[in-house]
């Protein structure tokens, strides 16, 4: 039935192409106008319309730019320590090795190494003990050397940027579960981490990370018991897909 | 005496019949190797058959334009250096199948054109005309989508409108049909106007149309992409105008390629005006339907059209943003038409 009518239209619209050629003057170009003004429909019509929308829905489907099925990716990053040892300031480079079993999953590891620094208020306290050396502030310290440990990413959103409109590089959001070892001035210690960030694909070999995560180890200062820390890690990585 | 004539006869007759079969055997040898390996045709051999499979096909013969189009394809895949434009020959094939109406055939071909070649619009417009003709709105709609984007405003004809105003009559999506209306209304009225200016011999109009042939001339589509919005939209394929432009500023090829732009101007007018005719009977289709569709009736088929990829995908909302990449990855789910009132109820 509904191509029958359907044939109906199209026949009439096949009579219309029979029609003389436009000349182009004046009057066949106002009576064109006016044709194009009556488009459309009246508001009635529109209300009546809207009331039987069926909400087709259209969707833009694409194929990942980069395939990241049993890929190997090397990473380098640059951190920044938030937290832990109030007097010391830590950052640290990292070189983390990740396996994408598919788009949605890798597993990997990584390698940080720390460089201390003291704080303000540590260095303002080691100035007071070498003006008064019966304080004894620094058996309360302790600091990270390196870590080693096992991580699991779980990439659940996707999405795609406009890079300066020169192309169009995807991206993936993901969290982050690891474990490991942290070896600090007074041993070592395991270590605990969990976090989340963005990869973003640039091409099919390079890529970029923005992370942070928490982690969490117990450090021992000459002074006391085992201390608890809870450090939040922010990081900036480049990657390279084999 | 007739003993030695008989010899020099019969020794005549077996070396004359050992040439003969010689050469027999040698033209059997060849025509096979022949057969095996056929001469490369030349390009001029080539661009003869290709009009020649047109004027067929022109003259309702597609069977045999199509044999002669099966034949090139085999000539010019096997050259090392392509004799034509493979594309165009895709095309031409599809259209002549397409008149066969061998339309499962079509699809293929239509998509192996590539978006980088300048084919690649007419290819995918055909294509949703094909899906029409074989019931396949959802797909129809995909193809249409893309062509329908700002991208292609200035480069896309008003039929395009009416294949996807005929394709939401099909699926009894009213409110598509009216808010197509508007938007080919909002389109093509500016148009209308620019190309009438053109008409009119207007000095604002001649100025465009000159810096439009030096942006064409020195190949600037940056330049030429934004002037065309007020010129007939085949300007810069039209091979009377790329002609034109070898001797350009002169004044002769100025008022050549004038005269060729107002022609041109001239029949998309009348395309448009064709097209506002078939858009205004779909119009009057949709209005006609709405009044005998059961409005509590359900819609609960959908047809999907479906992507080609294989593997994970990923799948964003189609928005009034579309950008760049997403041309030619629209996918639709269009609900079908509910049944229709019963008369007196």
């Amino acid at each position: 039935m509904i191509m029958l009518r359907l044939t109906g239209v199209l026949l009439a619209a096949g009579l219309l192409q029979a029609s003389p050629a436009l000349a182009g003057t004046s009057h066949e170009v106002d009576q064109l106008r006016s044709d194009l003004q009556s488009l459309g429909g009246n508001s009635a019509i529109l209300r009546k319309a809207r009331s039987m929308d069926p909400n087709n829905r259209a969707r833009i489907v694409q194929e990942r730019e980069v395939n990241r099925n049993l890929r190997f990716e090397v990473a380098a990053s640059y951190g920044y320590v938030a937290g832990g040892d109030p007097y010391t300031l830590t950052d640290n480079l990292g070189l983390q090795l990740d396996f994408h079993i598919n788009p949605r999953w890798s597993i990997g590891t990584r390698y940080y190494q720390f460089s201390n620094s003291l704080s303000r208020e540590g260095n303002r306290v080691a100035q007071a003990v070498q003006q008064n050396p019966e304080l004894t502030f620094f058996d309360s310290t302790d600091y990270a050397k390196d870590s080693f440990m096992g991580t699991i990413s779980w990439y659940p959103v996707y999405g795609k940027l406009n890079l300066f409109d020169l192309r169009v590089a995807q991206f993936d959001m993901y969290t982050l579960l690891g474990y490991g070892q942290i070896r600090l001035a007074s041993g070592s210690a395991p270590t605990l981490t969990a976090g989340g960030g963005v990869g973003i694909w640039l091409t099919q070999h390079f890529s970029t990370r923005f992370e942070a995560r928490w982690q969490s180890y117990s450090d021992r200062p000459q002074s006391g018991e085992a201390r608890p820390l809870d450090l939040t890690l922010l990081s900036l990585t480049l990657g390279f897909l084999l | 005496m007739l003993k030695k004539n008989s010899f020099h006869f019969f020794s005549a007759l077996a070396l004359s019949s050992s040439l003969v079969v010689t050469s027999i055997a040698s033209a059997f040898a060849s025509a096979s190797a022949s057969a095996q390996n056929p001469r490369p045709m030349t390009q001029i051999q080539a661009e003869r058959q290709f009009q020649r499979a047109l004027l067929l096909a022109q003259r309702d013969q597609p069977e045999a334009s199509h044999r002669i189009l099966e034949g090139l394809r085999q000539q010019v895949v096997n050259q090392s250096k392509p004799l034509m434009d493979p594309h165009l020959l895709n095309l031409t094939e599809a259209r002549v199948l397409f008149q066969m109406n061998r339309l499962n055939e079509v699809p293929g071909l239509y998509r192996s054109i590539p978006k980088s070649s300048p084919l690649w619009l007419e290819a995918r417009e055909e294509l949703a005309w094909a899906y029409l003709r074989q019931e396949k709105p959802e797909k129809a709609l995909a193809e249409l989508k893309s062509l329908m984007t700002s991208f292609f405003r200035n480069t896309v004809g008003s039929e395009v409108f009416v294949a996807a105003g005929l394709t939401h009559l099909s699926t009894c999506d009213y409110v598509s049909i009216f808010n197509l209306s508007k938007e080919f209304k909002q389109r093509f009225l500016p148009r209308v106007d620019a190309l009438a200016a053109l008409l009119n011999n207007s000095p604002e109009s001649e100025a465009l149309l000159n810096r439009a042939l030096e942006a064409l001339k020195k190949n600037s589509q940056l330049t030429l992409e934004p002037l065309l919005a007020q010129l007939p939209r085949k300007l810069s394929q039209d091979p009377l105008i790329l002609q034109s432009l070898s001797q350009f500023p002169s004044e002769a090829s100025r008022r050549s390629a004038l005269r060729r732009s107002q022609q041109l101007a001239r029949a998309e007018l009348q395309e448009i005006k064709q097209n506002v005719q078939k858009v205004h009977l779909i119009e009057a289709e949709a209005i006609q339907r709405m009044a005998l569709e059961n409005r509590t009736a359900r819609r609960d088929k959908v047809r999907s059209s479906g992507h080609p990829h294989q593997g994970e995908v990923l799948s964003f909302p189609a928005t009034r943003e579309v950008w760049r990449d997403e041309i030619g990855h629209f996918a639709v789910d269009l609900k079908e038409c509910p049944p229709l009132r019963l008369a007196g109820r």
